[in-house]
């Protein structure tokens, strides 16, 4: 009971941290239900992308219509994507988990920076429909590197999502977030069922930290307008440092 | 008409998985090693089929999308929504 009691928990933490900084909550927890509650590699990271699908959807059900997200941009840019994590999901039977381990601390000590890079100074929040997305090839190229990350790691790939479309393609920072809550959980139902296939997805541990995140992705949507989202994200920097250095060792 | 269907598919999957775990916790089964419970248990199904209504929502949330643009004439959008839909159809179908 209390297992499930510390899942449900990890689960409301990468909830709420999903639904404020437009992330599914995948590079939260897989390293957690690995680390901390010594899951195999691949178990964790079926069980992330579910709970993924669960931030998206819990976003959804609560944000107005939509949410601010750019549907047209989002699918346009799920066709990369969704490819990438098909393949990914595919190619990561065969990756030994210490090359997981160590892929994932590189992509952690990544989300690190861009989370740092956001915090910069940069308008932090910005809802505009004045904007036409640009640099489409770029785009498209880094959102299938996203698929291949999701499908790989059990992570949504919105960290590499909303760099992208606020950097590279010019949106605005708030509609790239809101766009990529909407992506992230098609990005994950392109690899879930590969897991899902493989037996990698536990219905108990599974249910229990999917429960968690409803709830987080809930009490994220619903405060997003009332915290500072750079308090937030300088914590998430100190946290994703030690979870990345934690993953750097298992891989050794 | 989106965020409809997300809040339906949504609570409908969120009822079965806390059956499911409801069940487990009542017949016993949460107190075992939930890794190594088989998936037989009638608990676990149920948990399994609100897992599996979760993983189909996204795609529903893509099809809706596609009838909207259909029915709205925006044929471009329309036929990229169908793309993606028939990608998530065949990562169903490329089951590891």
């Amino acid at each position: 009971m209390t297992l499930l009691l510390s899942l449900f928990a990890s689960g409301a933490v990468a909830g709420t941290l999903g639904a404020l900084l437009g992330l599914g909550g995948g590079i939260f927890l897989v390293p957690v239900l690995t680390l901390l509650f010594h899951l195999p590699v691949r178990v964790a990271v079926g069980t992330s992308l579910v709970c993924v699908i669960a931030t998206s959807a819990g976003v959804a059900a609560l944000s107005s219509e939509e949410g601010g997200a750019d549907v047209p941009l989002a699918l346009r840019l799920e066709i990369a994507t969704a490819a990438g994590a098909v393949i990914g999901g595919v190619v990561g039977a065969f990756v030994p988990a210490r090359v997981l381990s160590f892929v994932f601390a590189a992509v952690v000590f990544g989300t690190a920076a861009y989370t740092l890079y956001k915090a910069a100074g940069r308008a932090e929040v910005m809802y505009s429909r004045d904007y036409t997305p640009r640099n489409w090839v770029p785009g498209f190229s880094v959102a299938s590197l996203a698929g291949v990350v999701s499908g790989l790691l059990g992570v949504g790939g919105g960290f590499i999502k909303v760099p992208t479309m606020y950097a590279i393609m010019g949106v605005p920072l708030g509609v790239a977030t809101a766009t990529s809550n909407f992506m992230v959980g098609i990005t994950a139902a392109a690899s879930v069922f590969v897991y899902l296939g493989r037996g990698d997805v536990r219905p108990l541990v599974t249910v229990a930290t999917a429960g968690g995140v409803f709830l987080g992705a809930a009490l994220g949507t619903i405060v997003q307008g009332r915290l500072k989202v750079s308090w937030l994200r300088w914590g998430l920097v100190l946290l994703m440092l030690v979870i990345g250095v934690q993953m750097l060792l298992k891989g050794f | 008409m989106m965020r409809r269907v997300s809040r339906l598919l949504s609570a409908f999957g969120l009822a079965l998985m806390a059956a499911g775990l409801v069940l487990a916790l009542v017949q016993g089964h949460a107190a075992a090693d939930p890794l190594r419970l088989g998936l037989q248990l009638r608990s676990h199904r149920l948990m399994l089929l609100g897992i599996g209504v979760l993983a189909v929502l996204p795609g529903v949330r893509v099809l809706v999308a596609m009838s909207y643009y259909t029915a709205a004439r925006r044929l471009a959008e329309a036929l990229v929504a169908l793309v993606v839909v028939l990608e998530l159809v065949a990562s169903m179908v490329a089951k590891g």
